[in-house]
C-alpha cells in the first residue's frame, strides 16, 4: 500500500467530502458536513479542491474513446465458442451405443432414487388387480367366465329365442322414408332381408305374439305400402 | 416475440435477464459498463490491447456468471469486481518490458471539441494533467481516484470492491487526492487554479 504522508490535522468532515459532492451521503451525515463547513475555512478550501478534481476527472475521462466494437464481437465469439464446447461435451456422440446405454442408465436411477417410488409401483399393481376383478364380476355377484372366441366372434345382434319375429313385405313403390317410418311405429328392427321377394324379417320389441299379430293386422290394414305382414316365431 | 424495451432496465433487471439468456438484455448491459470497464482497465494495465483482452474476459465473465449474482451488492460493484480480479490475473500472467507498454499519456489523448482556443488549450492542461498526475500515483491510489471521482462509487461499495474497511477507504481517498494536487502542482499547472 502506498504510504500516507506525514499527517496533518485531518477532519472527519474533510474525509467525507468525497461523498457529499458525488451526494451519497445520509440526510444526517449532510448536515454534519454542512455544520462543520460553515466553521472550517480550510475544509471550505479542500471542498473546492474536490469539486474542481471531481469535474477535471470527469472531463478527462468523458472525453476519452470508448473500446472499439471489435471488443464486443471478440465477447459474442467467445461466448458462442464456450456454448459450443460445453453442448458437446454434454451430449454423447451419436453411435456411443454405450454412452447412451450409460445416460438411460443414469436416468432410470434418477426416477427410481426416491423412496417412495417402490411402494407408489406396489400400490399401483394392487389397484389394478383390484379394478380387473371388479370389472370381471357380474352384477349378481359372479364371477363372468371369459367369452370363448367363437362366442366372441358371433355377432351379437342376432336375435334370442325369445324375441318375436315377423316377415314383412312392402309394396314397390314404398319409399325408403315410410319404410322406415313403418319399422319405427312397430317398434321393431329389420334383422334381415330384403330377400329375393322382397321379404324383410324384422325383431320386435313386443314379447307378447298375441299383441304382434294385432300389430300387424292394424298395419296391413291402414297401410298401403305393406303388402304382407306375418308373425313367424314363436 | 419480445417487446421489452432493454434500454429501461436497471442493471440488476438486466443481469437477471441475462442470466435467463437473454442476449438483447446483455448487449444492453456491455454497452452500459464497456466505456467505464474500459477506462478502469486502462488505468489497471498501462496498455490500450490488454485492456481489450481483459475487457473480453471480464463480458464473458460477466455472461458466464450472470447466475451466481445474488445482489449482495449493486451490479456495478460486482461487474468492476470481475474486472479488478481479471485485471490482476493479466497483470500477473505477462512479463512487463519496455517494449511491450504504450506510453500511456500518449495514447490517452483526449478529443477536442471546443472551438475557443482558450478553452482547448485549458482543457489540453487541466485534463491532460489530471490523467499524468493520474498515472503517476500508486497503483491503489489511482484505482480509489477513478472509482470515488468519475465511477461515483460510495466508500461502502469501493471497500466491498477492494475488500477493505470503509475507515481505510475514506483515508486512501483523501491522501489520494492530496497526492494529484501535489503532483498536479508539479506538473506545472497554475497554482490556485488547483
Amino acid at each position: 500500500m502506498s504510504p500516507m504522508p506525514s499527517s496533518e490535522p485531518m477532519h472527519p468532515a474533510a474525509l467525507l467530502l468525497p461523498e457529499y459532492v458525488a451526494g451519497n451521503l445520509t440526510a444526517e451525515e449532510r448536515q454534519e458536513v454542512d455544520r462543520h463547513l460553515t466553521q472550517c475555512p480550510d475544509c471550505q478550501r479542500e471542498l473546492e479542491e474536490v469539486r474542481e478534481l471531481r469535474e477535471g476527472v470527469h472531463t478527462h475521462f468523458s472525453s476519452l474513446p470508448g473500446p472499439p466494437p471489435r471488443v464486443f464481437e471478440r465477447v459474442k465469439a467467445q461466448i458462442q465458442a464456450e456454448e459450443g464446447l460445453v453442448k458437446k461435451e454434454k451430449s454423447p456422440p451419436l453411435f456411443d451405443v454405450s454412452g447412451w446405454l450409460s445416460a438411460l442408465e443414469e436416468g432410470f436411477r434418477v426416477l427410481f432414487a426416491p423412496r417412495w417410488v417402490p411402494g407408489l409401483a406396489v400400490a399401483l399393481i394392487v389397484a389394478q388387480t383390484t379394478l380387473l376383478m371388479w370389472a370381471s364380476i357380474s352384477p349378481q355377484g359372479e364371477l363372468v367366465p371369459p367369452v370363448s372366441v367363437t362366442e366372441r366372434s358371433v355377432p351379437p345382434n342376432l336375435p334370442t329365442s325369445s324375441s318375436v319375429l315377423a316377415q314383412i313385405a312392402f309394396q314397390d313403390n314404398t319409399s325408403e322414408k315410410e319404410l322406415r317410418m313403418i319399422i319405427r311405429d312397430l317398434e321393431a328392427r329389420i334383422v334381415n332381408g330384403p330377400s329375393l321377394d322382397g321379404i324383410y324379417t324384422v325383431q320386435l320389441l313386443e314379447k307378447d305374439p298375441a299383441l304382434v299379430d294385432q300389430k300387424l293386422k292394424a298395419l296391413l290394414g291402414k297401410s298401403g305400402a305393406i303388402r304382407m305382414a306375418k308373425r313367424i316365431s314363436p | 416475440m419480445d417487446s421489452t424495451n432493454y434500454q429501461e432496465l436497471n442493471d440488476e433487471e438486466l443481469l437477471q435477464a441475462t442470466a435467463s439468456g437473454v442476449n438483447q438484455a446483455f448487449e444492453v448491459l456491455y454497452k452500459r459498463f464497456e466505456g467505464r470497464l474500459y477506462q478502469f482497465l486502462r488505468i489497471k494495465m498501462n496498455n490500450d490491447t490488454m485492456a481489450e483482452d481483459v475487457l473480453v474476459d471480464v463480458m464473458v465473465g460477466v455472461w458466464k456468471g450472470a447466475k451466481t449474482f445474488h445482489g449482495g451488492s449493486k451490479v456495478s460493484t460486482w461487474i468492476f469486481g470481475i474486472a479488478r480480479h481479471k485485471a490482476l490475473d493479466a497483470i500477473r500472467a505477462i512479463v512487463r518490458s519496455d517494449s511491450t507498454t504504450v506510453n500511456l499519456e500518449d495514447s490517452l489523448e483526449a478529443p477536442d471539441s471546443s472551438d475557443n482556443p482558450a478553452i482547448q488549450a485549458e482543457r489540453k492542461s487541466v485534463g491532460g494533467l489530471v490523467q499524468k498526475a493520474i498515472t503517476k500515483l500508486p497503483p491503489d491510489q489511482q484505482e480509489v481516484i477513478y472509482l470515488v471521482y468519475y465511477e461515483g462509487m460510495t466508500y461502502q461499495e469501493i471497500g466491498q470492491l477492494l475488500n477493505i474497511p470503509v475507515n481505510t477507504v475514506k483515508t486512501r481517498v483523501f491522501y489520494s487526492k492530496q497526492k494529484l494536487k501535489e503532483t498536479m502542482e508539479h506538473l506545472g499547472l497554475q497554482q490556485g487554479t488547483f
